[in-house]
């Protein structure tokens, strides 16, 4: 299979510091990958640094064959969703919930455009695959956290990507918000089969979709493949003892009071 | 009403009124960008380089509004790598560039021996002398704005909801952000004229801050703004004429008193703190 991303050598410095060091990483299209570590790993820089958001140091990134740089950047990010783990948005900002989701379908547009039909369309879809056509003309300061996750997977998506990026997209919701979260993930990838890198610090986020994982730590990627070879690795992550038992066929992980069913 | 009339037969009242009204629109429209980046401090940070500038000007004998635009450009080129590049707030760095020039400003006062009436004329302007030459370049900056926002009103909307957002989809954020602030540069320099250059900063702040209270889109946002300019604008200058005060300092009391109105009728009141 093509690959999508294909990280080479990758080393990123932030005041003397390495953040991430000689990353290498190729993720094959239409792959869901997970990224996984705790925090300060790097995972976020990851994101940005394949969004072309900050500058390699040194290495290369390669998104469908391109190399991220300069020239090709603007290019780069017009196939790749992007759900931030924070956004600070003005609470009273005057807009609703369609503008901002329209946001994805604008960014696609050269200046004389126009908006046609297809955009309406595109965006009423994406509306009703992830449940929130009734919030539609509600001003953004009106919604709840786990709301507002949901209208920036929405914008994310009304671009069409090619490469979903999804940065810790549960985190600060309570539990209902992420499992509503972790099911749009889900259903997307089973729909829609995006290249998707999705990361977390939480293993019992990983989505069902997700077959393949890296593991993050302290800057470096320790481990990448598929998630069943690496149960063996994961109190290496955390530094916390894992409890591992396979009960009817199934591997149930404990890593202290978190469990999780693979 | 024979009276109220008779201001409108003059033909200074004619083109300050005409200038007031492309005033309104213009800081309506610049102060709806700088409300929504939540960027205050770029007002004072510009209109005290153009303070400087004009005074500048004075001292070297050459136009005072052309060392001024100069001064309040280079002050958006400097604004903006020292947001973007150095990763500075950008109150912080409007907050040194507004002390540079205020130093700046000073010294260049203290040099100019004659008298120094003309400078203070930029810093409350006097909207009654202007010149048919001035209107017509007030005409001509407004239609130009009005033109930016109709042709990219949609990326202009994602730049001033969420910088990050604009950037990871793909919008050429720099570019953008920097032209917004030239734009904001050249409408302080030539309403240095009109409201003068410490009370435009009032004026680019509270009547967009005004129409924050009621829109529920950036359009309306602008139309809201813009009309309550003008009406800050006419209704200053019209008061100010008859009751003998200053035209500046009278469109600025205006536009707060507007500001309170709104904020009471405001639907986004927000949590009451306790």
């Amino acid at each position: 299979m093509p690959s999508a991303i294909e990280i080479k050598g990758l080393t990123f410095n932030y005041n003397k510091k390495n953040l991430l060091k000689n990353i290498n990483l190729n993720i094959n299209e239409g792959e869901f990958y997970s990224i996984i570590g705790p925090n300060g790993a790097g995972k976020t820089t990851l994101l940005r640094l394949i969004l072309g958001l900050i500058k390699v140091s040194k290495g290369t990134i390669k998104v469908f064959g391109q190399e991220v740089n300069k020239n090709n950047i603007f290019k780069i990010r017009r196939v790749i969703g992007y759900v931030p783990q924070y956004v600070s948005i003005d609470k009273k900002f005057p807009t609703t919930v369609k503008e901002v989701i329209s946001i994805g379908r604008i960014s696609l547009k050269n200046t004389f455009e126009r908006w046609m039909k297809e955009d309406e369309n595109i965006i009423n879809y994406v509306m009703k695959m992830l449940n929130i056509e009734n919030l539609s003309t509600r001003l953004i300061g009106e919604l709840s956290g786990g709301e507002l996750q949901k209208v920036l997977i929405a914008l994310s998506l009304s671009k069409k990507p090619k490469i979903l990026l999804l940065d810790e997209p549960t985190s600060n919701l309570d539990p209902k918000s992420q499992n509503e979260i972790l099911d749009i993930i889900e259903s997307i990838y089973s729909v829609k089969n995006i290249t998707t890198i999705f990361v977390t610090h939480l293993l019992s986020h990983i989505p069902l979709s997700c077959r393949k994982i890296a593991l993050l730590k302290e800057a470096e990627i320790f481990y990448d493949g598929f998630i069943e070879d690496s149960i063996g690795l994961l109190p290496k992550l955390y530094d916390y003892p894992v409890d591992i038992n396979i009960i009817k066929g199934k591997i149930h992980i404990h890593v202290g009071k978190e469990k999780i069913h693979l | 009403m024979t009276n109220i009339l008779d201001i409108f037969k003059y033909e200074f009242i004619l083109r300050a009124i005409i200038s007031s009204i492309f005033c309104g629109i213009c800081c309506g429209i610049i102060g709806s960008w700088i409300v929504l980046l939540n960027i205050p401090f770029i007002g004072i940070a510009i209109s005290h380089a153009a303070f400087a500038g004009s005074i500048l000007g004075i001292l070297l004998g050459i136009n005072p509004l052309f060392t001024a635009a100069i001064f309040c450009l280079l002050t958006s080129f400097i604004i903006g790598p020292l947001t973007l590049k150095i990763n500075l707030s950008p109150n912080l760095s409007m907050s040194i560039i507004f002390s540079v020039f205020l130093g700046l400003a000073f010294i260049f006062l203290s040099l100019i021996k004659n008298n120094k009436s003309e400078v203070f004329n930029f810093f409350w302007g006097n909207i009654l002398t202007l010149s048919w030459e001035m209107v017509w370049i007030m005409f001509i900056l407004t239609i130009i704005l009005i033109l930016f926002v109709i042709v990219y009103n949609r990326k202009i909307f994602i730049i001033l909801f969420s910088n990050e957002i604009a950037q990871s989809v793909g919008i050429k954020y720099k570019a953008m952000f920097y032209f917004i602030l030239g734009l904001c540069g050249i409408v302080v320099t030539l309403n240095l004229n009109t409201i003068g250059g410490l009370l435009i900063f009032s004026l680019i702040v509270t009547t967009p801050l005004s129409a924050y209270q009621l829109a529920r889109s950036v359009r309306e946002m602008y139309f809201l703004s813009s009309m309550f300019g003008i009406i800050s604008c006419v209704l200053g200058l019209v008061v100010s004429y008859y009751l003998n005060l200053p035209s500046g300092s009278t469109i600025v009391l205006f536009s707060i008193f507007i500001l309170v109105i709104c904020r009471l009728l405001s639907f986004k009141q927000g949590e009451k703190v306790l």
